[in-house]
This record gives structure tokens, C-alpha cells and sequence, in this order.
């Protein structure tokens, strides 16, 4: 039991008497500008891809309702390409079950917006797919549940909008959802955009309280007798983002003196990692880890090493983010290699008797105007030609 | 180089000779004397001797015929040439022809620039020609001794070096030659893969490289992207941060403004709840005061009902007591009239006598005196029972005079009541009317002031978008200004400089320093220029004159030759022009486009451009932001014209309230105190009507009663006016008879008692029966009289009580009506519910502090003014959140951290570009530094392969030929220990030379004419020879001279040509 409400678990389906998918946070067409092109074009797409998994996991958990709390797409007027592609993720389902779209600070509704009953993409969608437009939205589910819903019309704003919707009316004994997208903290000199106080599900009479904004998956007051829950983004979207990559399926029991119980689900396929290596079998140790492919890694070079381990880490690097000839092993790598240093002192060994190349290694290292970094640079492209060509 | 073809002619003992050669091994053979070796001097002069150079001498035809002439046809980088001179000592000709297809051929150069050309095509280290000084008879350097030896000088090629060279083009051309030549097949991969990644950034000049593929242009582009997308997002970032600094500096003036609103707001509450209360207990005191009136009022009712109704109650017991007496009294009188008629029967018999008559009569007359007497007495009771009821009727009309009085009184008072109430309405609705006026004056200031704010709101937006035209129009003009000067942009600046600073440069390595010792003879006049400047020169032999200059002399003999010295070779020459051209290329069109002449005022007016263009940007920043400040205008405009309209209809309502005579603008100025806030001047207006309103239900509930008391006082005015006017209705003096009654009803009943003594003595003359029944007759009339006279007193009285109680019952049930309206018990609760109210009131307000309208009216205008403030901040935050939700606060944020990100990306990849391509430069450079070095010592690179060779041709024998960094052969290592050439016998001697010239030959890419050479070599070396030729006549052009053509019959590829076919020889002339 928690606090008067006991939860019921998601297999008993015969106590279930409403089954809902919430996801928020897509951020279709998100750029990646701190990584490669053909790395965030990666990243850019697996927004998509993740959606498709979001919608095909309410398939399979046969859901009642599926619930998107903003931020869908990552600006107000989206590229053709990203809102065609969800376009067809909706018309390739025949479903009945509603699906609602809720505009967050990211794509606020407004004139020129995706949402905007203008825009071909809102003109376009099936049926079943619901935009909330206008504050106070309400949408039933069936005869016991009723969902209310606000949009954020702004990119930045202070209005909460839980506050908009209806309070619960004596003797209405639905199931009461809210969807907003906000953020439920507010500190002292921070920019909160659309503020939402702590309690307002309980305050507002609600079963349960789907947000978005944060990109992690959250419970805002665990325990509490109405679950206020972000399910966070399906795929992250930087690194350091905890728990992304969920959606969240919310059991709503018969028995009303229990409260919802929510269920973290995986959809997202990238997990952001940064690992920083600070010795050679750290980074032989990290080629070996599995599901790298799935992985996007900022990689930290911290070491020094003598031209043989300096260049075997080049190489494990390059194994690692692959090359014109290679498949990465790693899904998105990025290096930063500056703390990657060759040993100044050490010898070079070219395993022939090329003195050319020994005069030149020793006129690199004695070479006081160059930066050190230009000569380690230049030091291991000598090392590796003279590998190279044997 | 090779050659395609020699033709002589009158040279030496050969009339004519006209061989064609071909690129491989030539074998070309003849029988001594043929003239072999002076082909071999023919091809040497050619190349090498001025056609007047009297070195030619040896060329002369044996035979005195004419003068010695060669052409030589060759082919050079894949180019045909042909020189031809005919050879005079002081004179000659030469040309030097050239030719596409090697059929057609077109003079390049005639004369002295014959050899000049020729000197520079090959470069063998020959001094150029012409001059004073100079070498003379035919150059010999390392390369003509290696190329052309001459058969007697087997050896000559082991004995000299470059040193002995009189230019440095032999070394530099065999320099430039053998760094190929040296180099490792690795390191030469090697440098090229370095060259390669050098080549994808570089220029040859070492300039970071331009273009698509460029990847400092790819780089270049995603910086400038990316710092414009930068310097977009932090501008919307810093308006950002400026709207929510504004943002949360009001949320905490609202804090403390609505902090301050709220204190103002309890403060007034309570001033007003205090206020309130002792109105209230005002009110309740004026409440209870009315009830306790009604109360007495009530009970003076009440009481005189009651002492009504027990006067009624005694009139019904009177009336019963006098009914019951009169009954008796009827009866009585009844009962005496049938005694006296019996009387008068009996007397009637009795007087029937004489006598009889005159004793009647005068008993008539006593009777008459008697009856006279009685009736007067009857007519007097009469009067005294009318006097007694006009007794009562006085005191009647009295008591009802009593009554209108008092209901006059009572209505009086009601009507006072009702006028002080009037006086109290009239006086409040002038309040109000003064309050509604207030009103209208506080809510037109309040909308003066809201068009006011509005107006200067809308006002400050516009000026904000006056303020972004004019600076979007300053811009465009200083753009256009921009765009007339035609001025060069900053990469075309930076273009120019590098072109001019290439240029300075290249000139800076031209000025290597030059000197000149000059010495004119006589009749020799020189112009000469140093670094363009002329110099002048004295005259006179044996005078010399030293000219000195940085990079360029010039020394012009007119008619007989120019020289032109120059600093720094040709590459550099080449470079200095290049970059010269270079720097015109960049700068002509510029200098056109501007219209001026110097690349200083280029860079004026390209600092004057940029200048203009910063302005410009500023000018458009500052419209970017004045347009976000003035985004809303058209809100603003509709809002204002809202509020004007509003003001307009607050001035109309104002007027109409004012009426004519008072303009509204008057009005609103005539008073300095400023209104009070609307609301609280409404809430005094409905409390002032509310007042009137419960005012007005007083005075109808008075004037109801009053109503009620004038029927009541009409009721009993028109009573007393009946009573009156039944008194005025009296024809004597009731009053004199009511106060003499006794006096006279005693005179009269003497009187009567005497007539009746007289009548009784009158009778009593008669007979004693007569007048005894006469006495009793009497007797009983006098009963029957009083009976009557009391029987009808009783009657009287009778009336009397009855019409009492019937004027008492009507005084009841109308007393009783009223109590029954008034509810005497709800009266003295309502009494006792306001005392009680009153008390709790003057209880409560025992801790109420005293206060007054005024001082309520003072925190009233605190509470508004801080109400006003916490109105303005929110106003202000509202459009200020309003101004965030537009620059898009943590959105912008969010963006200002991905425009960052994707700068300080490409900035590291700027960065590891730089490190990538910089390290490739350095490698590339460290490597040709290296190997240059390794190189410059040009005998090492030919150690290894003549030696190999050596080696092979040897078994084994000979090691290492020493070679010096001049190409000066020093000896050989042989039999263990270092072995100079002389040492080793001649055709070892000749051997190695061969060796050597082969490879300097190959080295050079030229032709080698060995002129029977070989002489003293074994066959099994020749064989090896033979073949060693044949195979590096796979690469270059080898002419062997020898008079035993089968020693090379079977050399890999050899053509043997038989020069007796092509070779006249001459005959002495006759």
C-alpha cells in the first residue's frame, strides 16, 4: 500500500480497467551538430525509429490509449521529411485506439506549426489521431475515462497548465487523465518554462498526470495516490540524460482504492555512454564490451604511450569508429584524443634501415618551433607510412 | 635528350655526313680515319661553340673548302629541336629551330641566342656565352666530359669534378636529378603519400589550399555557419536573458508590491470592518430607539384598549342594572296608571252633587296650578335630562378633542419622522448623487490615465518602429554606400595582401645582393640600371667603377650587347614573376572596379566598406532588437483605441451627469484631491442606497400609520362633529340648568307641593270620600308621576350607558384593529433583540478603535495605490512573459547550447585539421630537409649503382667505388684497402669510367657517346659491357664510335649503323 492506494500489478489483466501508452519528447528532426554528418544523421533518424517501436510496443500491450505529452517535433514547423514520416507511421496502422498529440514548448501550436489546422500534416492524419488545439481539451475513453489536455501555444511560458484543466465535479466517477507538457520544479532565478505545481494531480481530482519535457523517465513524487510521471525521451538526446530511451504503460485497476501503476518499457535502441580510458588495456578491454553498436560513446584518451601502443591505440580507435574500409564497432564514437600523448623520448622503431627516417624522427623531436602536438602528429603519420609500406 | 639526326658538313676531312640516329643503343662503325671522332667534335661544337668561337678551328675543312657547318636535330622532353651552325671564327651563323612533328621546323633563335638558349636547355655546367673573361676553346665541365668524352681521355671523367665546373647548372640539373635518382623506392612512396595529404591542404607555395575539395574551405564554411548560427541564437539568447533577468526582477517587485497590497487590503478591511461596526451600532442604537416607541407606543394602545374595554364592560353592567330598574320602573308606572284610573272612576261617582261645581272649579284651578306647576317641573326635567345629554355630548366632543389631539400629535410626530426621513434621503441622494459623480470623475482619470499609459505604450512601439526602420533604412544606405564604393571585401584585402606580401617575398630572395667591377674602354658607352635606378658610369680606361644592387643589374651596351644579371637564379626569378603576376591579377581588377591606383587606398576604401558594413550590421542589430521591442504594436494600437473609447464613454457618462453649465474638463480639473478608487465609492453609494431604500421603508411604514391615524382622526373628527353639532343643537342653557338644577327642581317642587296643598285643601272641602278619594287620587298621581319621571330618567340613563358602550365598543375594536396590526410581543422581542444587538455591538466595539470615514478613505487610497502598482507589475510582467514567450527562453537556451556545441565542433575539427595538416607539412618538410641533405651528397647516390655494378662486372672484386659529394671519384675500395684510380690499370680505369658515365647519363635522362672506348677490356667484360648497354639503352640514348661493330652485334637492341654510307669524305682540292 502507498499512501491509501495499493498497486495493482500490470498482469493481472482482469483488474485492469484502463491500459494507456505515454511517451513524450520525440524531437523528430533534431540536429546533432557536435557530431559528424553521417553521425547525427544517424541520431536523426533513430528519433523515427524509436516512434516506430513506441507505437508498435501499444500494439502489443493492446493499450487503450496512447498519449503523447509534447515536444514531438523539435521546432514548430518541422521539415516535410519528418512530419511525411510520421505520417506514414500513423496511416500504415489501422488502429482504433486514440492517439494524442499534445504540442510542447518545442512545437508549440500556433499558425505555420504542424498542428495548425493549415498545416497539410494536421489535415493529413487518420482519424483515430487527436491534436489538442485548445486548452481545456477533453477526449473520453470509452464511458470511465476522460482524458484533459492543454497545449503549450508558446515557445517559453509561465502558465501552468494543469491549472487549466477542469477540477474533478462531484460524483464523476471516471478515470481522470491530464496531459500537459511542463516542468513540475521551479528554483530560485531558474528559467522554468511552464511551471507545474508539486500535488496538482491530487489537486485537480486526477487518476493520473502524463507529462513531458524532461528527458529522463520520472516519477515526480513517488508513492503519491495519482502517479505524476515524464516518461521521458525514447531516445536521448545528449549525453548524460538518465533513464532515457522509455515509454511508460499505466495500469489503471478496478478497484478504485488502488492507485495506477506505471511500467517503465525500453523503446529507445541508443544508450549515450562516456568511458574514459586512461591505459591501453582499458581500451582493449572497451573494444571487447558488448552492445557497442548500440552504443553512442564520447571516448576520453588519457595517456602516454610509446610510438607502438600510441599508434595500436590509433588503431583501436579507428577500429572502434571504423573508417572507409571498416564497420564501426561502436554505433556513434566520439574522441577526444587531447590527453592522448606520445611518449617524447621514447625510440621509434621502423623495423628497416631507413636513416632518412631516423634523421627525420630525430629532427621532428628536436624541432623547438613546432607545437608538441603537431610533432606527435607528425611522428606517428611517419610511423605509420613506414608500417604501412613494410 | 637525344639525338635524332647529325648532319655535317666541311668539318675536319668529312665533306658531308648525314646520320640518323634512334633512342636505344647506336652502334655506329667504321674503319679508322672515317671521321668517327669528328662527328663526335661536330655534335660537341654544335652544342657547345659559339659559331664564331675560334675553338671552332678544329672543325676547319682539312681540305680548304667551306666553312665547317653541323646540324643537330635532338629531341628533349619529348620536344624536336635542331641547331644548326656554320662555323667562322669572328662571324658564323647559327640557328636554333623547333618543331612539332619533327618534319617542319621554325627558327626559335638566330645568332647569340642560339647558345644562349642552348646553354640554359642543357645546363652542363658550361659558362653562357659571350662576355670578356670567360673560358675559351670548348667548355668542359663533368657532364660534356661524361656525355661527350673524347676517345684519348678514356679516363678523364675519374679525374675531375663538379668543382671544376665553371657555372652551378650542371650540379643543380645532376642535383635536381639524383634526389630522384637517390631516393629509396619506399621513402619515395613515402614522401609522396606525405606530399599527397600535404597537397589536399597546401599549395605549392605552402598557402592553405582554396576551393571545393579543399578541406579548410569545408572547414572555413561550417565555422562561418556555425558562428553566424552562433552569433543568431546568442543575440536571441542575450534577449532572452534580459527579458528573464526583467522577468524575475518583477516577480519580486510583484512579490512585495502584492505583499504590500495585501497589508494595505487587511488594513483597510479592517478600518472598514471597525467603520462598519460603529455604523452599525449607530444604526442599531436609531434601531432600538424605533422599537422601544413601538413598544410604548404599543402599550399606551394596549392600555388604553383595556381601560376601553372595562368601560364598555361597566356601561353592559349599567346598562343591565338600568334595564332591569327601567323594567321595574315601566311596570310601576304601568301598574300606578291603572290604580290612578280606578282613583279618577271613584271620584268621577263621588262628586255627582250642588257644591260640587265651585269647589271643582276651584279644585280646577288648583288642579291647574298644580298641573302648571307639574309641568313645568316635567318640562324642567326635560331640560335637565336634554342638559345632561348635552352634558354628555360636551364631554364627549371633549374626550374625542383629546384623542385628535393626541392623533394629531402622533401623526405630527410620524410626519416629523417621515420629514427628517425625507430630509435624510434628499440628503443622501445628494451623497450619492455626489459619489456617482465621484465615481464617473475617478473611473474617467482612472480611463484618462489607462489611454494615457496606453497611448504612451502604443507611442513607445511606434517610436520603436520608427526607430527600426530608420536604422534598417541607415543600414541599407550604409550598405548601398558600401556596395558604390566598389570596394574590395576582406578576402579580396586579404587576397591582395598576400599576393603583395608573396610578391615582397619573392623579391626579398631575388635581392641576394650583386656586384659589378665595370671597366669601359674608350668609345664604349654602357647605360646601367641597378634595381631599376640608373647609375652612373665615368668614363675613361682604367676606370672602374663598382656597381652594387640588391636583386637586378643592368648593363645595356647599345649596339653591342645587354646583360642582365639577376639575384637569386631562375626559380626564384620565375617565383618573382609569378607572384608579380599574381599580385596583378588580384589587383587590377580590383583597382578597376574601385576606380582608384594604389592598394592603399584599395585598403582604405576596404576599411572605409567594412566600416560602413559594421555600422550597418549594428544598424540592423539595433532594428532586430527595436522590432522585438515594438512587436505587439498592433495589440497596442487596439488596445488603445479600446481604452480611447472607453474614455470617451466614462466623458459622455460624465457629462450627462454633470449637465450643462460644468464642461467636463473643468470638472475633472476643478478638484486636486484625487478620487477614490471606484470600487470603494460604489460600495459607499449601495450602502447609501441601501439606507435610503430602508429609509423609505420606514417612512412608508410611517406614512402608512399616519395614513391610518388621519382615518382614525377624520373618524373622530367626524364623531366630534356630530356631538358637536348634536350640542349646537341645545336652544337653552343646559349649562345654567345643569348648575341650578337642585335649586329649581326644589322651588318647583314646593310650588307644586303647595298647589297640590291647595288643590288637597280644595278638596277637602268636598266630600271627605271625595276628597279622601280625591287625596288618594292625588296621591297616586303623584306616584304615577315620579314613577314616570324615574322611569324615564332610568330611560335616560339607559340611552346614556348604551350609547357609552356603544361608542366604547367602537373605541375597542378600533384600538384593537391596531394592537392586532402592531403584534405587541414581536414589538418587545424585536426591542429585546436590538438591545441585546446593541450591547453585543458596544461589548464588541469596546476593542474597535475608534475610526472615521476620512481615515478609512486614507488606507482606502494606500490600498489602491498599492493595488495600482501590484496592477502595473503585472501588467509589465505579463507583457514581459508575454516578450519571453517570443525570444523563447529556455528554447533559446536550449538553441544558444547547440549553436555552441556545433561551433566548439567545428572549431576542434578546425583544430585537428590544423594538427593533421600541419603535422603532414612539418613531416613533409622534415623529410625533404632530411633528405635533401642526404642528397646533397651527390657522389653517394651513385656509389650504390656504379658500384653494384662495379661489383657485378668485377665478381665480386672491386667494393664500393668512393665518390665525393662533387661527383670527384676518389678511388675504390679494392683488395681490402682504399685504392686511388691510378693505381688500378687502364682498363679497369676504363671500365669504372664507363660506369659511371653510363650513370651520370642515366642520372641526366641524356645520351652518352662513348667514342671507341672499351679498348682495352676483356671480352668477358665487354660481354658484360655489351649487355650492361643494351639494357640501359632501354633508357637512354647510347652512340657508340668503334671500328669493331661486332663486339656489339649482340648487344641486347643495338642498331649498327654503317657510317661509310654516311660519311663523304673530302678530297684535296686540285
Amino acid at each position: 500500500m502507498t499512501d491509501g492506494r495499493q498497486e495493482v500489478h500490470p498482469l493481472e489483466e482482469n483488474d485492469v480497467a484502463l491500459k494507456l501508452l505515454h511517451t513524450a519528447d520525440w524531437h523528430l528532426g533534431r540536429r546533432f551538430p557536435s557530431f559528424e554528418k553521417g553521425q547525427e544523421e544517424r541520431l536523426t533518424r533513430a528519433r523515427l525509429e524509436a516512434v516506430r517501436r513506441t507505437f508498435d510496443l501499444a500494439a502489443s500491450s493492446d493499450v487503450d490509449a496512447v498519449l503523447c505529452a509534447g515536444d514531438l517535433f523539435d521546432e514548430p514547423s518541422p521539415e516535410e521529411l519528418w512530419w511525411q514520416g510520421l505520417l506514414k507511421e500513423f496511416q500504415r496502422r489501422e488502429w482504433r485506439r486514440p492517439v494524442v498529440l499534445l504540442p510542447g514548448n518545442h512545437d508549440p501550436i500556433g499558425r505555420g506549426a504542424a498542428y495548425h489546422a493549415d498545416h497539410p500534416f494536421r489535415q493529413s492524419l487518420p482519424a483515430y489521431v487527436h491534436v489538442v488545439d485548445r486548452r481545456g481539451w477533453e477526449l473520453p475513453i470509452g464511458d470511465d475515462a476522460v482524458v484533459y489536455a492543454s497545449p503549450c501555444e508558446s515557445k517559453a511560458g509561465q502558465t501552468d497548465l494543469v491549472a487549466s484543466l477542469p477540477r474533478r465535479e462531484p460524483g464523476d466517477e471516471r478515470f481522470r487523465i491530464g496531459l500537459v507538457h511542463g516542468q513540475t520544479f521551479d528554483m530560485e532565478d531558474h528559467q522554468t518554462n511552464f511551471p507545474i505545481a508539486r500535488g496538482s494531480a491530487a489537486e485537480r481530482g486526477f487518476d493520473y498526470l502524463a507529462l513531458g519535457d524532461t528527458h529522463g523517465f520520472r516519477e515526480v513524487e513517488p508513492g503519491a495516490a495519482a502517479p505524476t510521471v515524464y516518461p521521458g525521451a525514447p531516445e536521448a538526446t545528449t549525453f548524460g540524460e538518465r533513464d532515457a530511451g522509455h515509454a511508460a504503460i499505466v495500469f489503471f485497476p478496478r478497484d478504485r482504492r488502488r492507485r495506477a501503476h506505471v511500467l517503465q518499457e525500453r523503446v529507445g535502441r541508443w544508450t549515450w555512454r562516456e568511458e574514459t580510458c586512461r591505459s591501453m588495456d582499458e581500451l582493449r578491454r572497451l573494444k571487447e564490451a558488448p552492445n557497442l553498436r548500440k552504443t553512442v560513446l564520447r571516448l576520453v584518451l588519457e595517456m602516454e604511450l610509446p610510438m607502438a601502443e600510441y599508434d595500436e591505440a590509433e588503431r583501436l580507435v579507428t577500429e572502434l569508429g571504423g573508417s572507409m574500409a571498416s564497420t564501426p564497432l561502436v554505433g556513434v564514437l566520439v574522441v577526444e584524443r587531447s590527453g592522448l600523448r606520445l611518449a617524447s623520448d621514447a625510440p621509434i622503431d621502423f623495423g628497416s634501415e631507413m636513416t632518412v627516417l631516423q634523421a627525420a624522427v630525430e629532427r621532428l623531436r628536436a624541432n623547438a618551433l613546432a607545437r608538441p602536438e603537431v610533432v606527435e602528429k607528425a611522428l606517428h603519420h611517419l610511423y605509420t607510412l613506414a608500417r604501412e609500406q613494410g | 635528350m637525344w639525338i635524332r639526326r647529325l648532319e655535317v658538313s666541311d668539318c675536319a676531312g668529312i665533306a658531308d655526313a648525314s646520320v640518323d640516329l634512334e633512342s636505344g643503343l647506336n652502334v655506329l662503325h667504321g674503319p679508322n680515319e672515317l671521321g668517327k671522332s669528328t662527328l663526335v667534335e661536330a655534335v660537341r661544337a654544335v652544342l657547345l661553340l659559339q659559331s664564331g668561337s675560334s675553338a671552332a678551328a678544329a672543325l676547319d675543312d682539312w681540305h680548304g673548302g667551306g666553312q665547317p657547318s653541323v646540324g643537330l636535330t635532338f629531341e628533349r622532353d619529348e620536344q624536336v629541336w635542331r641547331v644548326r651552325k656554320t662555323f667562322k671564327r669572328g662571324g658564323g651563323q647559327a640557328f636554333l629551330e623547333f618543331s612539332r612533328d619533327g618534319r617542319d621546323f621554325s627558327t626559335d633563335s638566330r645568332g647569340r641566342e642560339v647558345d644562349g638558349k642552348l646553354n640554359e636547355m642543357l645546363g652542363w655546367g658550361a659558362s653562357p656565352p659571350g662576355g670578356r673573361g670567360g673560358p675559351r676553346g670548348m667548355p668542359s665541365t663533368l657532364i660534356t666530359t661524361a656525355l661527350l668524352g673524347r676517345q684519348d681521355e678514356v679516363a678523364a671523367i675519374l679525374e675531375g669534378g663538379l668543382a671544376d665546373d665553371p657555372t652551378e647548372s650542371g650540379r643543380e640539373q645532376l642535383m635536381r636529378a639524383l634526389e630522384g635518382l637517390s631516393e629509396d623506392p619506399r621513402l619515395k612512396k613515402l614522401l609522396d603519400s606525405v606530399q599527397e595529404k600535404v597537397d589536399e591542404a597546401y599549395t605549392a607555395t605552402g598557402r592553405r589550399r582554396g576551393g571545393a575539395a579543399s578541406p579548410w574551405t569545408r572547414l572555413k564554411d561550417e565555422l562561418r555557419a556555425a558562428e553566424t548560427r552562433q552569433q543568431e541564437v546568442r543575440v536571441r539568447q542575450e534577449e532572452s536573458e534580459v527579458v528573464r533577468g526583467r522577468v524575475n526582477e518583477l516577480r519580486r517587485e510583484q512579490a512585495e508590491a502584492e505583499a504590500a497590497h495585501e497589508a494595505a487590503a487587511r488594513a483597510l478591511a479592517e478600518a472598514r470592518k471597525a467603520l462598519e461596526r460603529h455604523q452599525r451600532r449607530a444604526e442599531a442604537r436609531d434601531s432600538f430607539r424605533a422599537a422601544e416607541e413601538d413598544v410604548s407606543r404599543i402599550e399606551t394602545q394596549t392600555r388604553m384598549c383595556g381601560e376601553k374595554a372595562r368601560g364598555a364592560d361597566e356601561a353592559r353592567g349599567q346598562i343591565v342594572e338600568l334595564s332591569s330598574e327601567h323594567d321595574g320602573l315601566v311596570g310601576k308606572v304601568a301598574r300606578l296608571a291603572e290604580r290612578l284610573e280606578a282613583a279618577r272612576a271613584r271620584i268621577r261617582e263621588l262628586e255627582a252633587g250642588g257644591d260640587e261645581q265651585r269647589r271643582r272649579l276651584r279644585e280646577q284651578a288648583a288642579e291647574n296650578a298644580r298641573l302648571e306647576t307639574a309641568g313645568e317641573l316635567e318640562t324642567f326635567d326635560r331640560q335637565v335630562r336634554d342638559a345632561e345629554r348635552f352634558a354628555e355630548l360636551d364631554r364627549q366632543i371633549g374626550e374625542l378633542d383629546g384623542r385628535i389631539e393626541a392623533e394629531e400629535r402622533n401623526r405630527a410626530q410620524a410626519e416629523g419622522l417621515i420629514e427628517t426621513a425625507d430630509q435624510e434621503t434628499a440628503a443622501d441622494r445628494r451623497r450619492i448623487e455626489e459619489l456617482r459623480l465621484e465615481r464617473l470623475r475617478a473611473r474617467c482619470l482612472a480611463l484618462e490615465e489607462d489611454l494615457k499609459r496606453r497611448a504612451r505604450e502604443h507611442e513607445e512601439a511606434r517610436n520603436h518602429l520608427r526607430a527600426a526602420a530608420a536604422a534598417e533604412d541607415e543600414a541599407a544606405s550604409l550598405r548601398k554606400a558600401a556596395a558604390d564604393l566598389r570596394a574590395p571585401n576582406r578576402e579580396e584585402i586579404e587576397r591582395l595582401k598576400r599576393a603583395e606580401d608573396d610578391r615582397r617575398l619573392a623579391r626579398a630572395k631575388l635581392a641576394v645582393g650583386l656586384a659589378v667591377d665595370l671597366e669601359l674602354q674608350s668609345g664604349v658607352e654602357a647605360e646601367v640600371r641597378a634595381d631599376d635606378q640608373p647609375e652612373a658610369v665615368p668614363y675613361g680606361e682604367g676606370r672602374h667603377t663598382e656597381i652594387e644592387a640588391r636583386r637586378e643589374l643592368r648593363l645595356d651596351f647599345p649596339g653591342v650587347a645587354m646583360v642582365r644579371v639577376r639575384g637569386g637564379g631562375r626559380e626564384l626569378a620565375a617565383a618573382a614573376e609569378a607572384a608579380e603576376r599574381e599580385l596583378v591579377a588580384v589587383r587590377r581588377p580590383l583597382l578597376e572596379r574601385a576606380g582608384v591606383s594604389s592598394s592603399a587606398e584599395l585598403e582604405e576604401l576596404g576599411r572605409r566598406a567594412e566600416s560602413m558594413l559594421g555600422t550597418a550590421e549594428e544598424e540592423e542589430r539595433n532594428a532586430a532588437g527595436e522590432k522585438i521591442r515594438a512587436e505587439g504594436t498592433e495589440g497596442l494600437e487596439r488596445e488603445e483605441a479600446l481604452a480611447r473609447g472607453a474614455r470617451d464613454r466614462g466623458r459622455r457618462e460624465l457629462a450627462d451627469a454633470l449637465g450643462d453649465g460644468v464642461s467636463v474638463e473643468e470638472h475633472l480639473q476643478s478638484r486636486e484631491a484625487p478620487p477614490r478608487p471606484e470600487p470603494d465609492v460604489s460600495k459607499q453609494i449601495e450602502e447609501l442606497e441601501a439606507r435610503v431604500d430602508k429609509r423609505r421603508e420606514r417612512c412608508r411604514e410611517l406614512e402608512s400609520a399616519v395614513e391610518r391615524a388621519a382615518g382614525d382622526l377624520e373618524r373622530d373628527r367626524r364623531e366630534r362633529d356630530a356631538r358637536r353639532n348634536d350640542l349646537s343643537r341645545a336652544d337653552f342653557d343646559w349649562r345654567g340648568v345643569l348648575a341650578d338644577v337642585e335649586r329649581r327642581r326644589s322651588e318647583m317642587e314646593r310650588r307644586l307641593e303647595a298647589a297640590e296643598g291647595t288643590l288637597r285643601a280644595v278638596r277637602a272641602e268636598a266630600a271627605s270620600e271625595v276628597e279622601e278619594a280625591r287625596g288618594r287620587l292625588e296621591a297616586m298621581r303623584a306616584d304615577h308621576a315620579a314613577a314616570v319621571a324615574e322611569r324615564d330618567k332610568a330611560a335616560l340613563k339607559l340611552a346614556a350607558a348604551r350609547e357609552r358602550l356603544a361608542r366604547l365598543k367602537g373605541e375597542v375594536e378600533m384600538l384593537e384593529g391596531a394592537l392586532e396590526r402592531e403584534d405587541a410581543a414581536s414589538a418587545r422581542e424585536e426591542r429585546e433583540r436590538r438591545r441585546k444587538v446593541l450591547a453585543e455591538l458596544d461589548e464588541d466595539l469596546a476593542e474597535t478603535p475608534a475610526v472615521d470615514a476620512v481615515e478609512v478613505e486614507r488606507i482606502a487610497r494606500q490600498a489602491e495605490a498599492a493595488e495600482k502598482e501590484v496592477s502595473r507589475i503585472n501588467a509589465e510582467l505579463l507583457r514581459q512573459r508575454g516578450a519571453l514567450e517570443q525570444v523563447g527562453g529556455a528554447y533559446a537556451e536550449e538553441q544558444a547550447l547547440q549553436a555552441s556545441e556545433r561551433f566548439k565542433t567545428v572549431r576542434k575539427r578546425e583544430e585537428e585539421t590544423e594538427i593533421e595538416y600541419e603535422a603532414w607539412k612539418l613531416l613533409g618538410e622534415t623529410l625533404m630537409d632530411v633528405e635533401k641533405k642526404e642528397t646533397a651528397h651527390l657522389g653517394r647516390a651513385l656509389v650504390g649503382p656504379v658500384s653494384e655494378r662495379i661489383s657485378d662486372l668485377t665478381g665480386g672484386r672491386y667494393g664500393d667505388v668512393a665518390i665525393g659529394p662533387e661527383l670527384d671519384a676518389g678511388g675504390i675500395r679494392f683488395a681490402g684497402a682504399e685504392r686511388r684510380f691510378s693505381e688500378l690499370s687502364v682498363g679497369a680505369r676504363e671500365q669504372i669510367a664507363i660506369l659511371l658515365r653510363i650513370s651520370i647519363a642515366e642520372t641526366l635522362g641524356a645520351f652518352v657517346i662513348l667514342d671507341d672506348q672499351l679498348t682495352q677490356t676483356d671480352s668477358r667484360r665487354l660481354a658484360w659491357l655489351r649487355d650492361l648497354l643494351g639494357n640501359a639503352a632501354a633508357r637512354i640514348q647510347i652512340v657508340v664510335m668503334t671500328c669493331h661493330p661486332e663486339d656489339y652485334e649482340e648487344a641486347p637492341g643495338a642498331r649498327i649503323v654503317d657510317l661509310t654510307r654516311c660519311i663523304r669524305r673530302s678530297a684535296p682540292t686540285a
